[in-house]
């Protein structure tokens, strides 16, 4: 046994840190967004949806019936795409018209209706308060095993309220919900605050489920074959691990039933569509949460079957995560495990109490207010008081209830019990987002019909066991009739009373919703909201777009009003985002339904849809609201959303387009350097020639007693000069032309051989000047080619005369080659001169680009012979390549691509 | 190297070396300087124009820049760095006409900057100027 002082500590420290997780989270929110609001975080708030039910119950019903434990969390995961799709419809509707809980979400549908929203705050109490008690009886019971207590007469009604420490529990737990949960008038503001608290008690949970059950198969037993093997041994357990085919019916109802119950009980709403951030988040927990789920039910049944094979016939099994650490003397994993329990017990009571609190206070309490309204009041003080009033009567009323009826009931059948509460608002709630013909009356009538039998068939029976009504109607039934009998109703009992309960609410629930729809009418207000949840996607999120009011009312009422619910800053804010989209607050006339229909909205969020229609009502006009009015706003804002794609893809475009356009200039401005650049090398190139003529005229001029060999030698140099600027300009323009395109080729078949001969002949002068030899090796084997004569004459000769002119050695020897590679022809030029380093290869087919000679003698040419070659060549669709070593020689080979 | 008709033995004769790697260049003005009376010196890079230096006094120097291995911008600041050849006129003959190049060669310390193509009469005018 744990000693007391060491266990309150425990649970001190802990709920200090709960706190501190709250209020660290809290504090360290950026307006908007924060980290916590993710996806992981999301899908542990929903696993709130594991209670101690999941952690003790599950192993008390495992322990008995066996498998069929696993109904509760097999519905969920059967069910995820469903789920997912529901989930994801109910979230577009909340966030748009900013509904804050179940019961504004099934009142805003039916004709804002708000008797309807106070009826299902209402209910959510009754079916909800139980489950709340349970939570804290199991606390406490968790409590006295640790620490020895007398568990039989734990709860003694006479016992006092300040010895016992559920009451403590009880009040620190209406400080946490107030603290976290009251502190924002408009409910539709995420509480990051609590829904991190809820995630961290979630990984609590269930790492100490799982240690407790890694605990038991793998220390106290030897792994999943050791304790299988043991319990298969003794009849009583080997049931338990197999399916029962009679149990059927009850495994179908049970998954369907725990399927309806984790969309609509209020804390699974709460979490999993309120406080919702985004429906990406939604994906992800729909394999996430499945996840969850198989792992904390993953021990369930061995730790039932280890409890139930260790431990005495008498031991609660609902209690073996913590009596079996107990019997083996681990306290430090008792309360750890006892840490789990708590933890999986107050993320529901703080979740739930939230819930509901803000349910009763917008739709029961707030629609009263809003009607005996003085005009006067400040809501929003009276908002945050009914609010945490709501906390204060919702938490000792379940303590309430646990002290005077919690030892009779086990955790599992009173979960179940509010299990069929919340599923009777299913049919309403389900068909209302998808049919649109389903009215108030329908939902008010189905409700009535569904709650009746829920009450007569589960709650009587209850009332009668504790006492309070007399036993008879169990035995025989209702004004004394056999057939009903609250347990077996319709006289059949083969089925289990929840079962059945389920089974005849559900469907009697349902007919009664499709008969009364069908049969009755539908306000003009009922069409308008029917069609604004069935088709949320054709509509604006409320307040952003055209809207959906008729009416008038004063600007400056609608001021006050804003400022009465909100506070002065609330209303600022409020004003402030109405103007940054529809312009100046004060603009339009009064019947300018965008601003009477923001207000709405924006009241809304903090009071319900309800409450706010009240309220605005009391400052407004209101017109008879006709379809096709809904209809036109459902029009515009798909003309809207249609003309917003094409903007988008217009402006993709648009992109595009810019991106093309800076490339292309980004080119231009290349062009237009290079353009400078052969600007001002060619009247540099001019600038030569034009010097020596200038001077020899001069010179010529000024001198006339010159020699006539001086004459005649500096009037050469002018001719020379003069030939030098022609032959300048006439390479310049060829290689323009060649380069822009504007050049055709001739092409013909000739042969090539014929061709080289004839270059080599042209060139034959040159060489014999400069003592070198020739050797034409292209005479064996004539090629045929489509080429262009002339201008590949042109290359060769080019070719040859470079050879030619930067050949300095004794014995020098140009060979001219054509042969064939592939499909192509290859002519080259070698000679044994001084080669080229391997940097020049490029260089020397840039324009004016010419080698400097070992002497340094400038020669006449012009630079651009090469450039004009490769043009030429490029033209042909061949390339030019240059291979050399220094000191050995040069080759250049050209190959084209037009071999006959 | 090379040394065309120079005439060592009448010292009075100022001597004046012409440096530029364009032939043409190179033979109207030695004409005209030996027309004039000056005793010639080539060079064909700047190079060849330092050694030059080294080997003779030179009272006049005219420069090419772009030149092969040694350019003229460098040829004049070793003249001017060397306390020998210190006051030895230095006039650019230079087909660089943007301003900044001007300024670069009056800044390496030369007297004057004359651009291609340029008018021997003035060439002259200023040579007879600067050596009188």
């Amino acid at each position: 046994m744990i000693a007391e002082r060491f266990m309150v500590l425990i649970i001190v420290l802990y709920l200090a840190l709960l706190f501190g997780v709250a209020w660290w989270v809290q504090k360290g929110l950026k307006p908007g967004s924060s980290w916590v609001a993710n996806r992981w975080i999301y899908a542990l708030s929903i696993s709130v949806y594991c209670t101690t039910w999941a952690y003790y119950g599950s192993v008390g019903k495992a322990a008995s019936d066996g498998i069929s434990f696993i109904t509760t969390y097999l519905g969920p995961v059967i069910f995820m795409p469903l789920w997912f799709w529901l989930t994801s419809k109910m979230i577009k509707i909340c966030r748009q018209y900013r509904i804050t809980s179940l019961a504004d979400f099934i009142s805003s549908r039916y004709s804002k209706s708000s008797f309807l929203g106070g009826f299902v705050a209402v209910f959510c109490v009754i079916v909800i308060v139980p489950y709340i008690a349970i939570q804290l009886k199991a606390i406490g019971t968790g409590y006295d095993i640790l620490v020895g207590n007398q568990q039989q007469n734990a709860l003694n009604i006479s016992s006092s309220l300040l010895g016992d420490s559920n009451f403590y529990l009880t009040c620190i737990l209406i400080l946490f919900v107030i603290l976290f949960g009251t502190r924002n008038i408009e409910t539709t503001t995420k509480n990051h605050g609590l829904i991190s608290v809820v995630a961290f008690e979630a990984v609590v949970k269930l790492i100490a489920f799982i240690t407790v059950g890694c605990f038991v198969c793998f220390y106290v037993f030897d792994g999943f074959g050791d304790l299988f093997e043991k319990a298969g041994q003794r009849a009583d357990l080997s049931r338990l691990f197999t399916l029962q085919p009679q149990q059927s019916n009850e495994w179908f109802t049970g998954l369907a039933l725990a399927f309806l119950a984790m969309l609509f009980l209020p804390r699974q709403f709460q979490t999993a569509v309120l406080e919702n951030n985004s429906i990406q988040h939604v994906k992800t927990s729909t394999w996430a949460f499945p996840l969850y789920l198989l792992a904390i039910n993953f021990f369930v049944l061995p730790i039932a079957i280890g409890g139930k094979l260790l431990l005495e016939n008498n031991v609660d099994p609902d209690t073996f995560v913590l009596t079996i650490p107990l019997e083996f003397g681990n306290y430090g994993l008792a309360a750890f495990s006892y840490i789990g329990g708590f933890s999986a017990s107050t993320s529901m009571i703080v979740v739930s109490t939230y819930a509901l609190t803000n349910m009763t206070s917008n739709n029961l309490v707030m629609p009263l207010i809003a009607r005996s309204d003085n005009k006067e009041t400040q809501i929003s003080s009276l908002l945050l008081l009914t609010r945490r009033l709501g906390v204060l009567i919702i938490l000792l009323l379940a303590y309430l209830y646990q002290r005077l009826f919690a030892d009779n009931s086990s955790i599992v059948s009173t979960g179940l019990i509010s299990f069929v509460g919340v599923v009777q608002f299913a049919p309403a709630t389900l068909l209302g987002m998808y049919w649109k013909d389903g009215n108030r009356k329908a939902a008010i009538a189905s409700f009535a019909v569904g709650f009746t039998i829920w009450f007569y068939m589960l709650i009587i029976p209850n009332m009668a066991s504790v006492g309070m009504i007399s036993e008879d109607i169990l035995t025989n039934g209702l004004f004394g009739s056999e057939l009903l009998k609250p347990q077996s109703l319709f006289g059949i009992s083969h089925l289990s009373t929840v079962t059945l309960c389920f089974m005849i609410s559900l469907s009697l629930n349902l007919l009664t919703y499709l008969s009364v729809s069908i049969f009755t009418a539908q306000s003009a207000i009922g069409q308008q909201q029917a069609e604004l949840f069935v088709n949320v996607d054709n509509y604006p999120a409320s307040g952003d777009g055209p809207s959906v009011w008729k009416g008038t009312a004063k600007t400056d009422d609608l001021k006050q009003l804003l400022n009465r619910v909100l506070g002065e800053v609330g209303a600022a804010n409020a004003v402030h985002h109405y103007e940054r989209i529809h312009g100046d607050w004060q603009a339009g006339n009064q019947g300018d339904s965008n601003r009477i229909s923001y207000v709405e909205t924006v009241l809304a969020g903090a009071v319900g849809i309800a409450s706010a229609r009240i309220l605005i009502s009391s400052v407004a006009e209101e017109e008879d609201l006709k379809l096709e009015d809904l209809l036109t706003v459902a029009r515009e804002s798909k003309e809207l959303l249609m003309l917003n794609k094409q903007l988008k893809s217009q402006s993709e475009v648009l992109e595009r387009t810019t991106t093309e356009l800076t490339t292309a200039n980004a080119r231009l401005k290349m062009l237009d350097k290079e353009k400078d650049l052969f600007i001002s090398t060619v009247t540099h190139e001019l600038r030569t020639p034009i010097t020596s003529i200038r001077s020899f005229a001069e010179i010529l001029y000024d001198n006339p007693d010159l020699s006539s060999d001086e004459k005649a030698e500096f009037l050469e140099i002018i001719v020379r000069e003069t030939e030098r600027i022609s032959r300048l300009i006439s390479e310049v323009l060829d290689l323009e032309k060649l380069q822009s395109g504007t050049v055709k080729l001739a092409l013909s078949e000739e042969s090539i051989t014929h061709l080289i001969a004839d270059a080599v002949a042209s060139v034959k002068q040159l060489a014999i000047e400069k003592n070198l030899t020739m050797v034409n090796e292209a005479v064996e084997h004539d090629f045929l080619a489509r080429i262009d004569r002339d201008r590949l004459t042109q290359v060769l000769i080019n070719l040859l005369s470079n050879a030619i002119k930067y050949h300095d050695k004794e014995n020098g020897v140009i060979k001219v080659k054509a042969s064939t590679e592939g499909h192509q022809l290859v002519i080259s030029v070698a000679d044994n001169g001084p080669g080229m380093e391997r940097e020049q290869y490029e260089k020397v087919f840039q324009k004016f680009y010419q080698i400097r000679k070992k002497d340094n003698i400038k020669d006449k040419g012009v630079g651009l012979g090469l450039a004009i070659s490769r043009s030429i060549v490029d033209l042909h669709g061949g390339n030019i390549k240059i291979s050399s070593v220094i000191g050995a020689g040069t080759e250049i080979s050209i190959s084209l691509p037009t071999l006959i | 190297m090379v040394k065309l008709n120079s005439d060592i033995t009448k010292p009075e004769k100022l001597s004046v070396l012409i440096v530029d790697d364009e032939p043409n260049i190179l033979l109207s003005l030695e004409f005209l300087m030996k027309k004039n009376n000056y005793q010639v010196f080539i060079g064909r890079n700047g190079k060849e124009a330092l050694e030059t230096l080294e080997q003779h006094p030179i009272d006049l120097i005219i420069l090419d820049i772009m030149m092969p291995e040694v350019d003229g911008l460098e040829v004049c600041r070793r003249i001017r760095e060397n306390a020998a050849t210190q006051s030895m006129k230095v006039i650019f003959l230079s087909a660089k006409i943007k301003q900044e190049e001007i300024d670069a060669g009056y800044a390496a310390g030369a007297d004057l900057y004359i651009t291609k193509p340029f008018s021997t009469r003035k060439i002259m005018a200023e040579v007879k100027n600067m050596l009188s």
